[in-house]
């Protein structure tokens, strides 16, 4: 049911890589899974209204206004490439899949 | 009897009348966690036992003996490592948080806080609360303190094993398909996920939005009680969070049984159910009807999708809510990657395990252009429908009975490599979840191999109060 091209293109959305042992893994166990949801297939939905929010009573959100946050020491503790009130990342000109394009 | 095995309402007690005091609880509680960190088979249902939960409880003990204190003074809960304690470590159980501190507590620990609560450690858990069983931590497994050669239940299996051997008296756990039932069940306890919107979820790590809530573990139905007494209500931090006041609902009040009425739906009975989960639920209805009750067998017909249905909406909203762990801003970062690309990839690879990545790709494919009608949208649909099957019979009856779990507990490693036999687990549990409803295990007895077995009672929504006085009607006589 999940084919190489699938597998693929879904890890690269999932922003994750596998061994070539964990592909054929993968491509068994969640394809055992996706097969089973195939049992959802046979209801008719077609009268259904989706509710969209939770149903809890809760219809406001809170006022939109400034709040005292989190300190720049704060930030600095969460991570090492933190630096003149940036994250630092690697390069992102000139990567690989830019090359290509 | 031993402070370790008094329940949470029994140590309020000693301390309220000034016969112990709160470090000494806090010590006993960390004697037996070290104790068993000793044994040969450790349960491992801490991560970390605080360092500073003795000079927290020291405190508490000045502040009591200031004469104005809260309702909580001095009392200790174990909290789940997706639940934010500020100042604390925080991981879900993953490689990927390891190291992360959080900077702020959770809107329920704050509650519980503001009223003296000394949270005792963190507990094991499911990588991001992904798992049945409490196998799936960066951590090892927990093992069921009953049967060490047993899982704990999951995701939340360190808290309820932290309960259960006596090196916690409750603790907080968390709840997107029966992540506080199924362990709750394991292990011998009481657990209940409160209707959706209940408790703040503001500081819980997010893994599906319309479906988590925090939950709490406990030996006896009035312990959570207390908690929820507390720690119940809306909260700006979070716009899903209800309105409502449950102050008064400790101490439990009695429950009359005269007259309520029972569904248990029959497709939950028509496959792969143990014999003995069977008989289990056929003794509480019995128990339930020697005392007036009404116990019907009802038909709910969507219920048994609502497995389909779970696996393919929790998935969906965790694919999207953990692509923030993407290194940047914290956890843990690859640092061999020289482009940002391969450094995102890099980072989630080695940073996830097995069962959070096949849930992140189930997700991302249930998403996807070209199968979103087909399934997430189905799901959405047929999750309308199932709510309006369960409302529909909750206008007729009070409670919905079913088993917590159709199965035994596992043995360690049994199911570790089967998911979809595993997600089948759920299929007792997960349709409170898709509601919003409130449900509660009740443990009732044991299996013939002497692990615990439990039964769910689920209500109408906000009707956690009728639930934890049935389940104390059971503690005081059935049990």
């Amino acid at each position: 049911m999940i084919d190489d091209e699938v597998l693929e293109s879904i890890l690269f959305m999932s922003k994750l890589e596998l061994s070539e042992d964990e592909k054929e893994e993968f491509k068994k166990q969640v394809g055992e899974v996706i097969e089973y949801f195939d049992i959802l297939k046979e209801i008719d939905t077609s009268s259904v209204r989706r509710q969209l929010d939770m149903g809890v009573g809760v219809d406001e959100l809170r006022i939109d206004e400034k709040r005292e946050m989190f300190s720049v020491v704060t930030l600095k503790s969460f991570a090492i490439n933190f630096l003149d009130g940036y994250f630092s990342v690697p390069r992102i000109l000139g990567e690989e899949r830019g090359e290509e394009e | 009897m031993k402070i370790v095995d008094m329940s949470l309402v029994q140590l309020k007690d000693l301390l309220d009348r000034g016969e112990l005091s709160s470090v000494e609880i806090v010590r006993a509680f960390r004697e037996s966690y070290e104790e068993d960190c000793s044994s040969d088979k450790p349960i491992n249902g801490y991560i970390e036992f605080f360092e500073d939960a003795e000079k927290t409880a020291e405190k508490s003990d000045q502040v009591r003996a200031s004469g104005e204190y809260g309702i909580l003074e001095g009392l200790p809960i174990a909290v789940k490592d997706n639940i934010l304690v500020s100042g604390h470590y925080a991981t879900c159980g993953s490689n990927i948080l390891k190291g992360f501190k959080s900077p702020y507590s959770a809107t329920v620990i704050e509650r519980l806080k503001n009223e003296g609560i000394v949270p005792l450690g963190r507990t094991n858990m499911d990588e991001f609360a992904m798992g049945s069983t409490c196998e799936y931590s960066a951590y090892g497994p927990t093992r069921n303190p009953i049967n060490r050669e047993y899982v704990a239940g999951g995701s939340s299996g360190g808290s309820a094993a932290v309960v259960a051997s006596g090196q916690a008296p409750c603790a907080l756990g968390s709840e997107t398909g029966g992540s506080v039932r199924l362990p709750a069940s394991f292990c011998g306890l009481y657990g209940l996920k409160p209707t959706y919107g209940t408790l703040s979820r503001y500081g819980l790590v997010a893994f599906g939005s319309s479906l988590d809530q925090i939950g709490i573990l406990s030996r006896v139905p009035d312990d959570i009680a207390l908690i929820l007494s507390v720690a119940a209500g809306q909260d700006a931090n979070d716009s899903t969070s209800a309105d409502v006041d449950f102050s008064d609902i400790f101490p439990l009040k009695r429950f009359v049984l005269k007259g309520k009425k029972f569904a248990i739906p029959k497709e939950l009975f028509e496959r792969g159910i143990d014999e003995e989960v069977k008989g289990a639920i056929e003794r509480f209805s019995k128990w339930l009807e020697e005392r007036g009750a009404i116990v019907d067998i009802v038909s709910i017909p969507l219920i048994e999708k609502s497995v389909a249905i779970y696996y393919i909406i929790a998935p969906a909203e965790a694919s999207s809510n953990l692509s923030r762990y993407d290194g940047v801003r914290y956890g843990y970062r690859n640092t061999e990657a020289n482009t940002l690309e391969a450094m995102y990839i890099k980072t989630r690879s080695e940073g996830f395990g097995k069962e959070v990545k096949r849930r992140i790709f189930i997700g991302n494919y249930v998403l996807s252009s070209g199968y979103y009608d087909a399934y997430y949208k189905k799901a959405m649909e047929v999750r309308e429908m199932l709510k309006n099957e369960l409302l529909q019979v909750l206008k007729s009856y009070d409670f919905i009975l079913s088993p917590t779990s159709p199965v035994k507990p596992f043995k360690i490693g049994e199911k570790v490599d089967d998911p979809l036999s595993m997600y089948l687990a759920d299929i007792c549990t997960t349709f409170a979840n898709l509601a919003s409803l409130p449900a509660l295990s009740i443990p009732v007895g044991k299996f013939s191999s002497g692990l615990p077995v439990g039964v769910q009672i689920a209500g109408k929504m906000f009707d956690e109060s009728r639930l934890l006085r049935v389940a104390k009607l059971w503690e005081q006589e059935g049990n």
